[in-house]
C-alpha cells in the first residue's frame, strides 16, 4: 500500500511539471554533453586519422600517449606550471583586492567595475594589446623596465619568459572574476563575528586570520576547484597570444589542450586527441575529488 | 462580365505563381567557401556575371576564418555531407583532403592542353594518379623588398646579386642610436617565422632538400654543410654584422613603418604593403645567390591554387560547378587581376607577356625568379612551428650545429609519424644556364 502511494507521489502533477520543465535541459545534456563525450570515448578507442581507414585499437591510443609521447609530458608539466602559479597568485591577489574593495564603502562599486572590466573584454582583443605590450623593441613593458635598468626582455620569443608572460596576462584577465566571488563571500560574513572579536581585543590580522579565512573557506574551495579545472584546460590564452598552435618557443607554452588541439586539427589524429582528452579528464577528476576531500568543511558557524 | 474578369485574373495569378514556383525549383544554388576576403571580393562580380548569363544558377558565398575552415570542412565530410559546393583549397592540405575531392573533368579541362599551357605541370599541381583536383592559378616565391628612399640616401646603386653584396648593403643601410640600439634595420628577416624560410632557400641553393626521398624525415642537408652554412650566414648577420637584432619588429611592421630598409618576404607581402602603407616607395629584387647567378636554383616556390569540388557534392551540382569553373578560368582578365592582387605570377605561361604582369613592379621581378624555384610538394602546417625553433635556438645562444641537430630531430619525429606523401622537390629541373 505504502509503495503504491510512493509511486503515486512520484507521478504527482507537481513532479510531472518539474519533469516537463527540465526535459529540454536533459535532452540538451544527453545530446550535446554526454552524447559528445560518449562519442569522443568511442573515437579514443579507434585509430581515427582523417584519410586513413578507421580501426578499433582498444586502449592503444592511451598507451601511446602515456608511453611514447614525450610532448605529452612536456605539455603536462607546462599545464602544472601554469596552474601552480596562476591559481595561488591569482587567488591571493583577488582576495586582497576583494578585502580592500570591501572596505571602500561607496567607491566599492566603481573599483569592482574597474577590476571586472578585463573579464568581459574579448580575450582575442586583449591578446593583441598584450602582444604589443610585450614587444621587445618598442613595447611599453620593456620601456618601463628599461628605466630601472632591466635589459630588453623577449617576452614571447624566449622559452623561459613565454609562460610567465601568458600567466601575467591570464591573471590580469581573470582576477576580476575571482575577486567578485570573494566579495560575495565576504559580504556573507555576519558583522557580529567581527564586532565580538574586536570587543575581545582582536587586531586586524587576527580578524582576517581567524574569522575571514575560516568563514570564507567554502568560497575558497569553490575558487580553488573551479580554478584548477579551468587552468588544466587552459588553451585560449596560449592560442591567441602566441599564435597557432599556441605551443610557443620550443614548446614552452604547450599545454595539454594545446597539444590535443594540434593533434586533432594539424595532424587530424582524432582518436589520439580524444584519448589525450580523456586522460586530461581523468587527471581533473582525481584532482577535484582530492581537493573536495581535503577542503571539505567539517563545521558550520 | 465582372465575374469573368475576376476569374481570368485569378487564373492568371494562379498560373504565374505555379510557373514561378517551378522556376525557383529549377534554380540551383552553388555555395562557395573561402577564408580570404579579398579573393572572394574579386570573385563576386564574376559570380553575378555568371548568374546573369545563366539565371538558373545562383551563388551563395561564405567566408570561414582560416582556423575554422578546415575543421568545418572536415566535420562536414566526416558526416558524409558537402558543406560547400566549391571550396577554395590550399595545397598544404593535399594528402589529407585530396581523397575527398572530385578530379577536374577531362572534357572541360583537357590535361594535355593544360600540360602545354601551364608551368611545372607534372610536379606542381597534378597528383600522382594523373588527375588535377584544384586549379593552379599562380605561383608565389620570395623576394627581397627594399625602401627606395633609404637605398638612395645610402648611396647604393645596383641591387645585390650575391649574399655578400647583400651583407654589405645591409650594413650600410643599418642605423643605430647613441647607445648602439638599432633604429633602422638594414635587413630584417626575423620574427614571424621568416628566418627559417630564408635559411631554407639558401640551403636549396646549395643542393639541400626539405624532405628525405620518401618524405618520412628531414633531409640530411639540415645538419650538413648546406644547413650549417645558411644558418651561420644568418646568425652572423644578426650577431656580428648587427643588421637586425633579436626581438626586432617583424618584417611586415618593420618595413611598413620604415624601421627596416630591406626585408625578405614572400610576394603576398606586396598586397599587404600596398594596402597598409600605400605611400611607401619600395622596390624588389630576386634572392641573392653565392655565385650571383640564378642557375641552378634560387628559392622555394608554392602554388596559389584555387577552387576544388568535394566528392560528396551531388552529381548535378558537380557538373554545374565545373561548368562555372571552366567559364571562370577561361577569363584571362580575371586570372591577371587576381594574380596581381595575390602577388603571384600566373600558372598559365601565355599570361606572362600581358602588360598587367609584365609591367607590374614586383611580378616582373618574380617572373625572372620563378623558373629557378623549387616546388617541394606538400608542406603540412606542422612544419613551420618546428622550423621556427631554429630562430629561437639561435636567439638562445645555441650553436648553429646544435640548433640544427635539435630541430632536425623534431622534424624527423613529426614526419615519421606523418610522412609527406606528395613529395616532388626532387623532380625539379632547372632551365638551361
Amino acid at each position: 500500500m505504502g509503495r503504491i502511494r510512493k509511486y503515486k507521489n512520484l507521478f504527482s502533477s507537481r513532479n510531472m511539471l518539474i519533469l516537463v520543465a527540465i526535459i529540454p535541459t536533459i535532452i540538451f545534456y544527453i545530446v550535446f554533453s554526454y552524447g559528445a563525450m560518449g562519442y569522443a570515448f568511442y573515437l579514443s578507442l579507434h585509430n581515427w586519422t582523417l584519410g586513413e581507414p578507421v580501426r578499433f585499437i582498444g586502449f592503444s591510443n592511451y598507451l601511446k600517449v602515456l608511453k611514447e609521447d614525450p610532448l605529452f609530458y612536456k605539455s603536462l608539466w607546462n599545464t602544472v606550471y601554469y596552474s601552480i602559479v596562476t591559481i595561488p597568485l591569482g587567488g591571493i591577489l583577488a582576495l586582497l583586492l576583494a578585502v580592500g574593495i570591501n572596505g571602500l564603502g561607496k567607491l566599492a562599486t566603481l573599483f569592482r567595475a574597474i577590476y571586472f572590466a578585463p573579464v568581459v573584454s574579448s580575450l582575442v582583443a586583449i591578446s593583441v594589446v598584450w602582444r604589443w605590450l610585450y614587444q621587445p623593441e618598442f613595447g611599453l613593458i620593456n620601456e618601463v623596465l628599461g628605466i630601472f635598468g632591466v635589459p630588453r626582455l623577449m617576452w614571447l620569443q624566449d622559452p623561459n619568459l613565454a609562460m610567465p608572460a601568458v600567466i601575467i596576462m591570464a591573471i590580469w584577465h581573470g582576477v576580476g572574476y575571482t575577486m567578485v566571488i570573494f566579495l560575495a563571500g565576504l559580504q556573507g560574513i555576519p558583522q557580529t563575528f567581527y564586532e565580538a572579536a574586536m570587543i575581545d581585543g582582536a587586531n586586524r590580522w587576527q580578524l582576517f586570520r581567524n574569522i575571514t579565512i575560516p568563514l570564507l573557506m567554502p568560497t575558497i574551495t569553490f575558487v580553488l576547484v573551479t580554478g584548477v579545472i579551468g587552468s588544466l584546460q587552459v588553451f585560449t590564452e596560449m592560442f591567441v597570444l602566441l599564435g597557432t598552435p599556441g605551443s610557443g618557443p620550443l614548446d614552452s607554452t604547450r599545454t595539454i589542450v594545446v597539444h590535443l588541439y594540434q593533434r586533432a586539427f594539424s595532424y587530424f589524429q582524432l582518436g589520439y586527441a580524444s584519448a589525450t582528452a580523456f586522460i586530461l579528464f581523468g587527471i581533473i577528476l582525481i584532482l577535484t575529488i582530492i581537493q573536495l576531500r581535503l577542503l571539505r568543511t567539517r563545521w558550520e558557524y | 462580365m465582372l465575374k469573368r474578369f475576376v476569374s481570368v485574373v485569378c487564373m492568371v495569378s494562379l498560373l504565374i505563381s505555379v510557373f514561378s514556383t517551378l522556376a525557383s525549383a529549377q534554380k540551383m544554388t552553388l555555395t562557395v567557401w573561402d577564408w580570404h576576403s579579398p579573393r572572394m571580393e574579386a570573385l563576386k562580380p564574376k559570380l553575378e556575371e555568371y548568374s546573369k548569363l545563366h539565371p538558373e544558377i545562383e551563388f551563395k558565398t561564405m567566408i570561414v576564418s582560416g582556423d575554422e575552415y578546415w575543421k568545418k570542412l572536415l566535420a562536414g565530410i566526416m558526416a558524409g555531407q558537402a558543406p560547400a559546393d566549391i571550396i577554395q583549397f590550399h595545397n598544404a592540405q593535399t594528402t589529407r583532403f585530396v581523397q575527398f575531392l572530385t578530379p577536374y573533368p577531362e572534357d572541360l579541362f583537357p590535361l594535355s592542353k593544360i600540360r602545354k599551357e601551364y608551368l611545372n605541370f607534372d610536379a606542381g599541381f597534378v597528383m600522382p594518379d594523373g588527375k588535377m583536383y584544384y586549379y593552379p592559378l599562380g605561383i608565389m616565391s620570395s623576394l627581397i623588398y627594399y625602401n627606395v628612399d633609404m637605398w638612395k640616401k645610402a648611396g647604393l646603386g645596383a641591387t645585390p646579386k650575391t649574399w655578400e653584396e647583400l651583407r654589405t648593403a645591409a650594413k650600410k643601410l643599418t642605423k643605430y642610436d647613441d647607445k648602439g640600439k638599432i633604429q633602422v634595420a638594414g635587413f630584417a628577416f626575423t620574427g614571424g617565422g621568416y628566418l627559417q624560410y630564408i635559411w631554407e632557400d639558401f640551403k636549396y641553393q646549395q643542393g639541400g632538400w626539405l624532405y628525405n626521398k620518401d618524405g618520412t624525415g628531414a633531409d640530411e642537408s639540415y645538419t650538413g654543410t648546406p644547413g650549417i652554412k645558411s644558418l651561420t650566414f644568418l646568425r652572423d648577420l644578426i650577431f656580428k654584422d648587427k643588421v637586425t637584432e633579436p626581438g626586432f619588429l617583424t618584417f611586415t611592421e618593420a618595413f611598413g613603418t620604415q624601421k627596416a630598409a630591406m626585408v625578405y618576404g614572400w610576394t603576398w607581402f606586396t598586397g599587404w604593403v600596398n594596402y597598409n602603407y600605400p605611400k611607401l616607395k619600395y622596390g624588389a629584387f630576386t634572392l641573392p645567390t653565392e655565385s650571383g647567378k640564378m642557375y641552378p636554383v634560387v628559392a622555394r616556390n608554392n602554388w596559389e591554387v584555387q577552387y576544388a569540388v568535394l566528392k560528396s557534392v551531388p552529381e548535378e551540382k558537380k557538373q554545374a560547378a565545373f561548368k562555372f569553373l571552366k567559364w571562370l578560368y577561361d577569363d584571362n582578365k580575371y586570372a591577371i587581376k587576381l594574380n596581381q592582387e595575390l602577388g603571384t605570377v600566373p600558372g598559365k605561361k601565355a599570361l606572362w607577356g600581358d602588360p598587367g604582369i609584365r609591367l607590374d613592379p614586383v611580378l616582373r621581378v618574380l617572373n625572372k625568379e620563378i623558373p629557378y624555384t623549387i616546388f617541394p610538394g606538400e608542406r603540412p602546417e606542422f612544419i613551420d612551428p618546428i622550423l621556427n625553433n631554429l630562430e629561437t635556438r639561435i636567439f638562445q645562444g645555441m650553436s648553429v650545429e646544435d640548433a640544427l641537430k635539435a630541430t632536425k630531430a623534431e622534424l624527423d619525429n613529426a614526419l615519421k609519424e606523418n610522412p609527406v606523401k606528395w613529395n616532388v622537390e626532387r623532380k625539379y629541373k632547372p632551365p638551361k644556364e
